[in-house]
């Protein structure tokens, strides 16, 4: 904690803040790239996202209350970004959230940046498939494995309803998946 | 529960044993599913980052070094008072071939100051020095992309793509 708490003050400090910056990124950047890519898709879209979140924690740090931990904060920035992105690609093409990210899978099989199977084509579309706020909890958990405790603070959401949420993104996911199976050789 | 044979001393995390069920299938449930997302960056994708991020931060707090201000306030002023002598003109002069040379004149003065690299500024910084009558009668060719305009350029093409797909 107390390394944490000297890079905050470092970063919130006007001489060494450059400096600390890099750490921050040097850090942070893998862990909030995939979080952003999870739900953006595309790499290029995911690199504005990411650049735009650093640079959006640049501008705030001092804002930063420290009432959580610093990666939490980065975290809740970069989900938000992201959706936000999603959002305004939905509304600049008058289509849904939902056909933003189909179009978005479609466009997987050729995305120089995929090198999944069909089967992992299957699972975006079951994620997609899911409520929003499910599609977050899914993916953070199974591909991050985050715990509950640290999603019930990034999502701010009780551990026990996180829990459930989960639950049934599993079953809703694994069920999507076999149905479909017949649309894929991978086994 | 309440079992005095397991009345050892040991005690489990709460709702340990309600929610261990759930907690059994999510895990075999999910072994059915791939656990890579297949998604992958390009070479050298996170090792450039931090230089880049670094930066465009940079970039954005300190001021541009580029150009002293005062040519860059000349070419400003130039512009703008070419501009304005050009409509005032042209709404002078009714003869249409003089009235065409001027436009050619004005925009060729803009596209010189694009050309020479001056013009690193929104095109509202322009558009602020003229009045409300140049401003509708100005017909630029070559735009300034500001956030603005690119915006309204990108809403207007997204239509046509969706009606284009119906």
């Amino acid at each position: 904690m107390t390394e944490e708490k000297s890079l905050v003050r470092a970063l919130k400090s006007d001489t060494e803040k450059e400096v600390a910056f890099r750490i921050l990124v040097s850090k942070y950047k893998e862990r909030l790239y995939w979080q952003i890519r999870k739900i953006v898709f595309d790499h290029d879209d995911s690199d504005d996202v990411l650049q735009n979140t650093f640079i959006k924690v640049f501008r705030n740090i001092n804002s930063f209350k420290e009432d959580s931990k610093l990666y939490t904060w980065m975290y809740r920035i970069a989900t938000n970004e992201a959706i936000t992105f999603i959002n305004k690609k939905a509304k600049m093409a008058k289509i849904t959230i939902e056909d933003v990210k189909n179009r978005a899978i479609d466009n997987l099989e050729s995305d120089v940046y995929f090198e999944g199977d069909a089967i992992q084509i299957q699972l975006q579309r079951a994620i997609a498939s899911l409520p929003q706020r499910q599609q977050l909890i899914f993916s953070m958990k199974y591909f991050e494995e985050h715990t509950f405790e640290e999603l019930s603070k990034i999502l701010d959401t009780s551990v026990g309803g996180l829990k459930s949420s989960y639950h049934i993104a599993v079953k809703k996911v694994t069920a999507y998946v076999k149905a479909n199976e017949m649309s894929f050789n991978n086994k | 529960m309440e079992d005095k044979k397991y009345k050892s001393g040991f005690k489990v995390p709460e709702n340990y044993f309600d929610s261990f069920e759930k907690r059994i299938f999510d895990t075999i449930e999910s072994e059915t599913l791939p656990k890579e997302t297949g998604f992958k960056v390009p070479d050298g994708y996170f090792e450039n980052l931090e230089d880049t991020i670094l930066q465009k931060l940079t970039a954005t707090d300190k001021p541009r070094k580029v150009i002293p201000l005062n040519s860059r306030k000349t070419w400003i002023y130039l512009t703008a008072i070419a501009a304005c002598l050009a409509v005032i003109i042209s709404m002078l002069i009714r003869d249409e071939s003089i009235v065409k040379q001027l436009d050619l004149i004005k925009t060729a003065t803009i596209e010189n100051y694009i050309d020479e690299g001056y013009l690193d500024l929104e095109s509202y910084e322009v558009l602020a020095l003229l009045d409300d009558e140049d401003l509708t009668s100005i017909n630029f060719e070559s735009d300034i992309f500001s956030e603005e305009s690119l915006e309204n350029y990108l809403l207007e093409n997204s239509i046509e793509e969706t009606l284009l797909i119906e």
